[in-house]
């Protein structure tokens, strides 16, 4: 810890206004920030044609704290995976099988006393120099245990997918708020302006329930917000020259663009808006062959391409998107977020109807591809600077759901996460479930503890990264004042 | 705030802010600032321009009675000064106090603009459209001293100024046509909210009225449908139909509706106090649940678990003609014919009991009962029903009926499986599940239902959004009936069945409408019926039923007629008229059954509207502690905040018993011409949308967290002009447009920039970029396609399969328009939470969660993507091409009008000559024909600066 925490109650103790977020330019206290930390202007790029600057509000901008990591790669179990089956060893529920119990949950069946009792349906094992159990679901995972570090005590406000995929995302249950990696990439900006510093990429099977809203830069501008990226061409909206401006058609056009508009600004001193966007189009033009080149798989060998399971058509899909992800985080990529699952029902992780069939699935689609990107970071000795993050918006109840079948319905009380890399420890269980996995009882961790050390990690104090709207300085992490998981940090 | 821990201790808090303020300003603006300034070159800067009279911050208890804030003082006409210029002319009070003020600091006004800047100024002030070249032409041509006057009136009065200063509001009330969330649920109806809006801007609705309408139009004397479509507005926010603290939800919903409020009609931000008393501004906890009462007894949007919701508590079916009509009496009239035709029948059955005998009618009767095998007529104990969940009883079609909502459902034991018809009356104004597009039965929610997953024998009579669908599995069948079943009507609905041929018909409201063939086996499949949900459990109709009844026979055409006409009460059948056939007592029978038959009654077209309901008993407020809705503190009446006279409210109920009156008093408070916020606040925005700022640059904040006017005295004098014009909007605006300072142009001057160089004090008018929606309307202008038709529900443009794939059912998220309609207005595009347009996201469109005072303005690099690489600028470029090649025989013409077109301004001849060169080199460089080259160049006209900024 490098800094002092502030004084609880000063959130709204401004005597005036940091503010001007009102009136719309919210990015401009970070210039601030930068300015008297002498890296503003030295972060700035000149734009192609070598006159004019283009001042990019994502400009790099120095760390608040010492950081540890340089990028987030969050691998999203959207659904909610089961703690249970996969990570967070049970062995007193295999017994109770089939037997109905008295246990307190709440999921999308309400408020319940009372359930039967769903056997954990895949054996553990231990792995790695720790010992770590880990269930058949996840072999290689379970391969890397040494790397990661398990939160088994998470919590979540909503046991509700609508409201607890905001909560993971933004922190808040309320539609509107920016997501971490707005809140990223607002604090840090990026490190490599010819591409989004905040990347999203989706199920093949459609986005998650609330679609944009979970990498919306709500209040903050648009820049923030995350930029949808496929592993088909294009890979972004509008990133490719339409026919009609192939074959070095655009860069006439540009060419003819820039005349122009200069002639134009001639007459119209001090207007810098006017340069400005001259330059975004250098800017834009540059993207056009960066992010196709940043995505290009073609560039990696047969041997990378197994280690991510990219040559087995059940792993490909995944395989594929995390070796985007590292070749996006290589490039300065501050955020990548990586859906497992999408649509609804059996597409995702939400196993309410038969349990194997569904983690069978999505596990046998990510395990070798999730080991696979942590043993490449690992040896280019970008791990340490990488922190990745797993997990869904919530667990699964050790009792079913219906009168018949495996299905486990939402948790929010206790479920298992885990991170690896970017200055965690490595080897290490935080937080303990009861024995029946129902809900957290040792160190209870909330969301907003997770973010606060990610934040951290990154070098952002996240009970200072502030951004004043509505007559409120908002912090990700809420009003108070929040810790992050110190012993989760190496 | 943002690393400022080390910067602290060094210089003051309010150099700090002003710093800040710069830094804003130069970072965002670029004021000419060197790029290698220094903090200490800035601090100096800042030190020069800190506001005089700002105060230090002092800590303030909430319970005493704090020093009055500027904004808070009583609004008062400011004094005019004496001034004098040789360099433009002065027009008003407005110009006099602005032109003293630069004086005073040594500025100098720039000179006035051209002609044509001014003209594409105007247009876009008012209209947010560029002019046309022709229009451009006759006001040059117009040499009459009064010609701007004259421009300024008509666009006033084209409607299509209602369209872009609607938008303006729309922004302030996160105006979305869903819910957001999981389920981002349509607002049913909330498109006549914004249609409301534009016509109220059209119709210059006065201000008082335009607050009132919206807060509590329904508590108002006169009652119109608009009365109830105005307070769509307390609606419009984000609604988690699904939460996990059903009682905290209902409080946020609320907190938004209260903080909107305050925010947008007085520039306070509340928000803070919702949980502890606000340190900024000296709101105690106390008053924001006081205020909070005044919305309190509202409807709520659910009142319980799970994902279903009750539409009836915040959507009413109205007439259009509401309050407006003699409807009523044409309904008399209706009663009354139709009971004397009604006794002519009963007259004659008289004549053919006494001619035929007594048992000819039980056999009439009797034919239509026959072999009905079940009959709900809900108007007692249901023994048939094996589940009831949730349902209650209501005046139905014939007594009682049933209603659901939120999650209920009946069963029955499936009663038929060969021949068999269903025959149902609903009711609904919430359209089914499934959309209008997939119109299988088993997509749709479930009126009459046995459907079960996979290829099996079941079958069902649903509501698949605005129709009525029926269908039967193995192989599936499904036919549906005509739009507009979801209207607030009865209908009648048979589904009859005939195993041998497979034969499927539907008949609605007496009339066969569909017809198809299906499997010839038993359908066996459901072991139960569900009613009013389909039976694996989806949504349930937010609606009434009666009158179910099954028969395992295919009724004929007379039957299910008769049905209709009455529910099977008038004995009268073409099988009895057939068996006389020939005497003179069927003849007249028949005729005269035939006669009540084409009384239709008077119909009335109804509408489903987004509107304020509250609750029979207005609920005691309380003190929620630390913002928690489920801990009760201390009890609150409806009061205002102290630091605006702290009364308690004055609350008159209206006399319909429909409402408390909170809300009205609330409005009136808003309203009155004692509050000293309401004009200013007012008199702000309309300011910053004709000169590109407000005088107070946080236009949803006047307190302490917000900034200081400019010019208090202009921002005062100006409330109070719009005061003196009853509120009129109009007026405001045209004073301005009027003003020297809106007729001046944008040249930069050294001098004046070393004074104030943030412009603060409009020494020259402010360029600006197009806003999101002027950047696609123009691009549409421009080229003719645009469609300038106002008003109706949300259309659907082209969206890009990117974007739909991002989508949780990307098959089912947006939509499809005609050409026609997916080229209106950017206003007209139906606002989804979930996915919005990225034309319009890339160009920083208002956040729709939470109220927007002043739109980002942000340079990006997407932004330029959009132009260049979209399908929709690439195709609009080729209809502008090609518009152009029609209209134009050289390509020299074709060069000078498109750059006509896309700035306004006629091009010289040097200019038109450099763009006919570049044309020709894509021609030869890039072997494009003439057309392709062209279409080329357009593009790049929609890039260029002169098209998507305004001087």
């Amino acid at each position: 810890m490098t800094d002092q925490p502030q004084a609880k109650g000063q959130f709204c103790g401004r005597t005036r206004r940091e503010f001007l977020w009102e009136s719309g330019a919210g990015f401009t206290s970070l210039a601030l920030g930068g300015l008297l930390g002498n890296g503003f202007f030295a972060g700035q790029s000149l734009a192609a044609d070598g006159l004019t600057q283009f001042k990019s509000p994502l400009t790099p901008l120095p760390a608040m704290l010492a950081a540890r990591a340089k990028s987030v790669i969050f691998l999203f179990m959207y659904g909610g995976p089961s703690h249970m089956d996969t990570f967070d060893y049970k062995p007193a529920l295999y017994p109770l099988d089939g037997k109905t119990i008295d246990v307190t949950t709440f999921g999308r069946g309400g408020h319940r006393k009372q359930g039967r009792v769903v056997g954990p349906k895949w054996n553990f094992k231990q792995y790695g120099e720790c010992g770590k159990y880990v269930s058949d679901l996840f072999p290689n995972v379970g391969s890397m245990v040494d790397d990661i570090t398990f939160l088994h005590s998470m919590t979540a406000d909503s046991p509700l997918h609508g409201s607890a995929m905001l909560m993971m995302n933004s922190g808040k249950l309320l539609s509107g708020s920016p997501c971490l990696g707005s809140w990223v990439n607002y604090g840090l900006g990026t490190l490599n302006e010819n591409l989004p510093g905040f990347v999203v990429m989706l199920d093949q099977t459609g986005g998650p329930i609330s679609g944009a809203k979970n990498w919306s830069s709500g209040y903050m501008p648009g820049q923030y917000q995350g930029t949808v990226l496929r592993s088909e061409d294009p890979p972004i909206l509008d990133l490719q020259p339409p026919p009609a401006l192939g074959g070095g058609i655009q860069r006439s056009v540009l060419d003819h663009l820039r005349a122009e508009n200069a002639e134009h600004a001639i007459e119209r001193l001090g207007n810098p808006d006017l340069s400005a966007r001259i330059a975004s189009y250098e800017l834009a033009y540059q993207m056009q062959s960066s992010a196709p080149e940043a995505v290009d798989l073609a560039k990696e060998d047969e041997e990378t391409h197994a280690l991510y399971g990219i040559d087995q058509a059940k792993t490909q899909d995944f395989g594929k998107k995390c070796l985007m992800a590292r070749r996006l985080v290589e490039r300065g990529v501050r955020f990548v977020q990586i859906y497992s699952g999408g649509n609804h029902n059996d597409n995702n992780w939400d196993a309410h109807g038969d349990l194997k069939l569904n983690h069978d699935k999505h596990a046998g689609a990510t395990d070798l591809p999730i080991a696979g990107l942590l043993k490449d970071l690992k040896r280019r000795g970008m791990l340490d600077e990488t922190l990745v993050i797993w997990g869904g918006e919530f667990g699964r109840q050790p009792t079913a759901e219906y009168s018949e079948g495996t299905g486990r319905d939402h948790n929010a009380y206790g479920f298992t996460m885990w991170m690896a890399g970017g200055g965690t420890k490595g080897g290490t269980s935080i937080g303990q479930t009861d024995e029946l996995g129902a809900a957290a009882v040792e160190s209870p961790l909330q969301v907003k503890n997770l973010h606060a050390t990610a934040l951290h990690l990154m070098g952002l104090d996240p009970n200072r990264l502030t951004y004043f709207h509505a007559g409120l300085d908002r912090k990700l992490v809420g009003f108070e004042d929040e810790q992050p998981i110190w012993n989760a940090i190496s | 705030m943002v690393r400022m821990g080390s910067l602290v201790p060094l210089i003051s808090i309010t150099l700090i802010s002003t710093l800040l303020i710069n830094t804003l300003l130069i970072s965002t603006r670029m004021i000419n600032t060197p790029a290698n300034t220094t903090a200490s070159a800035l601090v100096a800067v800042a030190d020069e321009l800190a506001p005089p009279t700002e105060e230090s911050p002092t800590p303030v208890d909430s319970r005493s009675a704090p020093a009055p804030r500027w904004c808070d003082l009583p609004l008062v006409r400011p004094s005019i000064p004496q001034v004098q210029s040789t360099t433009l002319a002065i027009r008003s009070d407005l110009d006099r106090i602005w032109l003293h003020r630069l004086q005073s600091m040594g500025l100098e006004p720039a000179p006035p603009a051209s002609e044509v800047d001014l003209i594409r100024r105007l247009h876009y002030t008012l209209t947010g459209l560029p002019p046309s070249p022709e229009q451009v032409d006759n006001y040059l041509a117009d040499d009459t001293p009064d010609r701007w006057q004259r421009l300024v009136d008509r666009l006033l009065q084209d409607e299509q100024f209602g369209v872009h200063w609607a938008r303006h509001w729309l922004d302030l009330v996160r105006w979305a046509e869903t819910d957001s969330y999981e389920r981002d649920r349509l607002k049913p109806g909330a498109w006549r909210y914004r249609d409301w809006v534009i016509d109220s801007f059209n119709a210059d609705m006065p201000y008082d009225q335009f607050l009132t309408m919206q807060l509590a139009g329904d508590e108002l004397d006169d009652e119109t449908i608009d009365h109830h479509i105005a307070t769509g507005f307390l609606h419009l926010g984000i609604r988690d139909d699904e939460p996990a603290d059903p009682v905290q939800a209902v409080y946020d919903d609320f907190d938004g509706m209260l903080d909107t409020t305050c925010r947008t009609m007085l520039g306070i931000s509340i928000g803070c106090a919702r949980c502890h008393d606000h340190k900024g501004d000296p709101i105690p906890t106390r008053d924001y649940y006081r205020l909070l009462t005044f919305f309190e007894g509202l409807k709520p949007y659910k009142s319980g678990g799970g994902n279903g919701i009750s539409t009836n508590n915040f959507v009413r079916t109205l007439p259009v003609d509401l309050g407006r009509s003699n409807y009523q009496a044409t309904v008399q009239q209706w009663k009354t014919e139709r009971s004397e035709r009604l006794s002519e029948v009963n007259n004659l059955l008289t004549e053919v009991k006494e001619r035929w005998g007594e048992d000819v009618l039980q056999q009439a009767r009797s034919s239509l009962w026959r072999g009905q095998l079940l009959h709900l007529p809900f108007s007692g104990e249901e023994s048939a029903l094996k589940e009831d969940r949730g349902s209650s009883r209501a005046p139905g079609r014939h007594g009682e009926g049933v209603v659901l909502d939120e999650n209920d459902r009946l069963l029955i034991d499936r009663p038929v499986q060969d021949d068999f018809s269903i025959s149902l009356w609903f009711r609904t104004d919430r359209q089914g599940a499934g959309g209008n597009t997939d119109l299988r039965w088993f997509r749709g929610t479930g009126l009459v239902d046995g459907e079960i997953g996979g290829v099996v024998n079941d079958f069902g009579v649903s509501l698949v959004g605005d129709h009525v669908c029926v269908g039967t599995g193995n192989p599936e069948v499904f036919i549906h009936g005509p739009q507009g079943m979801a209207n607030g009507q009865w209908h009648h609905v048979v589904f009859t069945r005939h195993r041998k041929s497979g034969e499927i018909v539907l008949w609605i409201d007496g009339s066969r409408v569909s017809s198809g063939s299906g499997g010839k086996q038993a359908l066996d499949a459901p072991q139960q019926l569900s009613i009013g949900r389909m039976l694996p459990d989806h949504q349930t109709l937010q609606g009434s039923l009666d009158e179910i009844r099954f028969w395992d026979r295919v009724l004929d055409a007379s039957e299910v007629l008769d049905l209709a006409i009455d529910g099977g009460a008038l004995p009268a059948h073409q099988q009895l008229v057939e068996e006389r056939l020939g005497t003179a007592e069927a003849l007249r029978l028949n005729a005269a059954v035939t006669r009540l038959g084409q009384l239709s009654p008077p119909t009335r077209e109804e509408v489903q509207v987004l509107s304020a309901q509250e609750l029979p008993t207005p609920a005691i407020g309380h003190v929620r502690v630390r913002g928690t809705a489920s801990v009760k503190g201390e009890a609150v009446t409806p009061g205002f905040p102290q630091i605006l006279g702290g009364q308690e409210a004055t609350i008159v109920p209206p006399s319909d018993g429909q409402s408390s009156g909170r809300r009205l008093a609330l409005a009136s408070w808003i309203t009155s011409p004692d509050n000293p916020r309401t004009s200013r606040v007012i008199a702000n925005r309309i300011w910053q949308h004709v000169f590109g700022r407000a005088i107070v640059e946080s236009p949803n904040d006047f307190g302490k967290l917000g900034l200081l006017p400019h010019d208090q005295q202009l921002l005062d004098l100006f409330a109070t002009e719009i005061e003196a014009q009853q509120w009129s909007i109009k007026s405001a605006i045209r004073l301005l447009v009027s003003s020297s300072m809106f007729r001046m142009s944008n040249q930069f001057d050294e001098e004046s920039n070393r004074v104030d160089p943030e412009n603060n004090h409009l020494w020259r008018f402010r360029s600006r970029r197009l806003s999101a929606e002027e950047v696609r309307d123009s691009v549409l202008a421009v080229n003719g396609s645009l469609n300038r038709s106002l008003g109706g529900p949300g259309v659907y443009p082209p969206m890009p399969s990117e974007v739909l794939a991002t989508a949780s059912r990307p098959g089912q998220a947006w939509g499809r328009s005609s050409p026609e309609d997916a080229a209106r207005r950017s206003l007209f595009i139906h606002v989804k939470r979930s996915l919005l347009h990225p034309l319009l996201l890339a160009f920083d469109m208002a956040d729709t969660d939470s109220p927007c005072p002043v739109r980002f303005n942000t340079i990006q690099p997407t932004q330029a993507l959009t132009l260049l690489n979209s399908d929709f600028t690439g195709k609009q470029a080729r209809l502008l091409a090609q518009k152009m090649s029609r209209q134009e025989t050289t390509l020299s013409r074709q060069i000078e009008q498109i750059l006509y077109l896309i700035s306004q301004h006629p091009p010289d001849a040097q200019r038109v000559e450099r763009n006919l060169a570049f044309v020709e080199s894509l021609k030869t460089e890039h072997q494009l024909d003439e057309n392709q080259a062209l279409e080329v160049f357009c593009l790049m006209a929609f890039n260029l600066n002169e098209f998507i900024h305004i001087d």
